[in-house]
């Protein structure tokens, strides 16, 4: 019975040709205008170097670790430079804010950068991570150092080498900075930005998938359904075997967006590809459930429930950064339980953390949340489709 | 009955109003997913398949996807879906609406052949002809309530009326029809279009002396036939001939 509704739904849904758009050949299409679209902007914005001012106080010039980053960041004949970067007084700094030359400075003040901006956006979140990275760097290489001299002097070693501490001190430094660096605009690439939230929205796509699967086997939703619903198969068989066949057709659509985005528009995934993969599985995961939710909660026409699937996903996706990453920052920074229970988000921050993160641990708390968000969704729809009794079919 | 009465369930075979199929699916592959939900031996479900669309006459449109069918086709399948596993008691409701004479005549021939092998067949429909046809036992019913159970012979000892007489006139003059309506046994005159239905309440020789009136009055008549009520006449006694919602 099984194997049987799973052949016949696999069948349907790739016969399907309203699913197979919006499952397999929308997101294609999509990815085809992101690239046109945003590798032109990509190349432009390559010439927008981010204005910035330090203030430049006795603190910020006693430090050579800021000193020497902000210089090789800002150097004129680095092609790749992010910053332009102004070394004034307090004064002058707020009256170029306030002018709008500058999209935010830095004081320094007892080792801690204090940010002034005038407004939130994607140059002043790049100028944040980048003074976060050179507090880090400063306190590894305090510690580095002092570790050195202490293991010299446990070892009876009083005449210590200088020199050697100083090389290795430096060659953290070099290692930092090449990460900072790695932050900046090569990897907030808009394009990538635009190619994760679209695997986002592909996975929850899926969801669509989940909804006309379930609607096959609802004898309130379909002629069909009523047909199953009158023959001596259990519900739980059918239901599973369907959204069975979903996955699978989900992760098919997933795959050719891969090998497409890959092999046709040249995109660099990088060395997680193994990673973003189970991402992406775990994420299809989540948007079938979604669809399995709204097909079995809602009492609405198909129609009306592919709507609402369609104009959910489309609003996760926006909310996560789909039409400008400046809304993610802005959700994160003023309504960030929104981003915690949006799938779309929870996708595309894996992806991020894959990328900005040394460790796994964010990455594998994204993938957690997408589980624990389908298990809760499917758990709800579960309990929904054991309580369905029909009257009068 | 509970949604796991599986034993009684495998028995019953249904076939709804609104075509139930799937549109990505063959014919053949349509009927063979709705009859795999209860057969599961594949051997004995393609012989069951095979018959199914014998009975049906789709023999021709085996690799047919739905759209590609007629609105007849379409109901045939339809049927085919819902007893191809072959069950002792079959619920069909309205399976012949919109459908094309051709179709309409398979179908009925279809149940009939279903009844022969020994299904009980339940059949709801409101062409009463259909009823005639092939319902050995018939209930009207209105609003959800029983009105009349018996044979077609029997209900039609519930109408009121006896005869049925229609004539074919051209003109009639509103004082003739005043004057047929004072026969003896007459119970309705009505004149619509260029045919005038009169019914009698009983008696037996009502057509003859129509004829003999209309000899007497010189009224010229192109068609004259006489008819006992139809299950159309019982229906329409006992449920009223108010427009329904």
């Amino acid at each position: 019975m099984f194997i049987h509704n799973f052949k016949y739904a696999l069948k349907t849904l790739f016969r399907n040709k309203m699913l197979i758009f919006w499952t397999f050949a929308f997101p294609i299409i999509l990815g085809t205008f992101f690239n046109m679209a945003f590798s032109n902007i990509e190349n432009s914005e390559k010439l927008d170097i981010i204005n910035i001012a330090i203030v430049n106080n006795e603190e910020f010039n006693d430090s050579k670790i800021w000193m020497e980053t902000f210089k090789t960041l800002s150097d004129e004949e680095n092609e790749d430079r992010l910053f332009s970067t102004k070394y004034v007084t307090m004064d002058e700094a707020e009256r170029l804010l306030q002018d709008g030359e500058i999209v935010g400075y830095m004081v320094l003040e007892e080792e801690k950068p204090n940010l002034v901006f005038a407004t939130s956006g994607i140059d002043q979140t790049i100028f944040k991570q980048v003074t976060e990275e050179i507090v880090q760097t400063s306190e590894m290489v305090s510690n580095l150092a002092e570790d050195e001299i202490k293991k010299e002097m446990m070892a009876g070693n009083y005449h210590i080498d200088y020199e050697k501490i100083y090389k290795d001190v430096l060659e953290v430094a070099k290692n930092q900075e090449a990460k900072i660096n790695n932050i900046s605009r090569s990897n907030l690439s808009y394009t990538m930005i635009e190619f994760y939230t679209l695997i986002a929205m592909t996975c929850l796509y899926g969801g669509i998938l989940g909804m006309v699967a379930i609607n096959q086997n609802l004898a309130n939703m379909s002629s069909q359904g009523k047909r199953v619903s009158v023959a001596p198969t259990s519900k739980g068989k059918v239901v599973l075997s369907s959204m069975l066949a979903g996955y699978i057709t989900q992760l098919v659509g997933l795959a050719l967006l891969f090998i497409y985005t890959i092999f046709v528009l040249k995109v660099d995934y990088g060395t997680n590809l193994p990673l973003i993969i189970l991402l992406g599985a775990v994420g299809s995961f989540a948007g079938l459930s979604m669809g399995l939710l709204i097909g079995t909660v809602l009492k609405a026409g198909e129609a009306l429930k592919t709507g609402i699937m369609i104009s959910v996903t489309m609003l996760g996706c926006f909310l996560s950064g789909m039409m400008g990453i400046t809304m993610k920052y802005i959700v994160d920074k003023n309504v960030p339980i929104i981003n915690k229970i949006n799938p779309a988000s929870m996708i595309t921050d894996g992806f991020y953390a894959l990328y900005y993160y040394d460790t796994l641990d964010r990455y594998f708390f994204n993938i957690a949340s997408l589980a624990i968000f389908a298990i809760i969704a499917m758990a709800i729809s579960y309990i929904c489709l054991r309580r369905q009794k029909y009257d009068s079919i | 009955m509970k949604p796991d009465a599986y034993s009684i369930k495998e028995k019953i075979g249904v076939v709804f109003q609104d075509v139930a199929v799937f549109e990505e699916l063959t014919v053949y592959e349509n009927i063979d997913y709705f009859c795999g939900l209860y057969i599961k031996d594949k051997k004995k479900r393609k012989q069951y398949i095979d018959d199914a669309i014998e009975l049906v006459g789709l023999e021709e449109f085996r690799k047919f996807y739905p759209k590609q069918l007629s609105g007849g086709l379409l109901r045939r399948l339809n049927i085919a879906c819902g007893i191809a596993h072959k069950p002792s008691i079959i619920f069909l409701d309205e399976p012949t609406v919109a459908v094309d004479p051709q179709s309409r005549n398979n179908i009925l021939d279809g149940i009939k052949k279903l009844r022969d092998n020994g299904a009980t067949i339940l059949y709801t429909t409101h062409y009463m002809e259909e009823v005639e046809i092939i319902c050995d036992r018939v209930i009207i019913l209105d609003k959800g309530k029983v009105l009349a159970t018996g044979t077609t012979d029997e209900l039609k000892e519930l109408a009121k009326i006896e005869e049925k007489v229609t004539v074919e006139v051209n003109e009639l003059e509103e004082k003739y029809m005043e004057e047929i309506k004072k026969l003896e046994h007459v119970d309705e005159v009505t004149y619509n279009g260029n045919i005038l239905l009169v019914t009698y309440k009983k008696g037996k020789n009502n057509l003859i002396e129509l004829i003999d009136y209309l000899k007497k009055e010189s009224i010229k008549y192109n068609k004259i036939y006489s008819e006992r009520p139809t299950l159309n006449d019982v229906f329409l006694e006992l449920t009223g001939k108010e427009l329904r919602d």
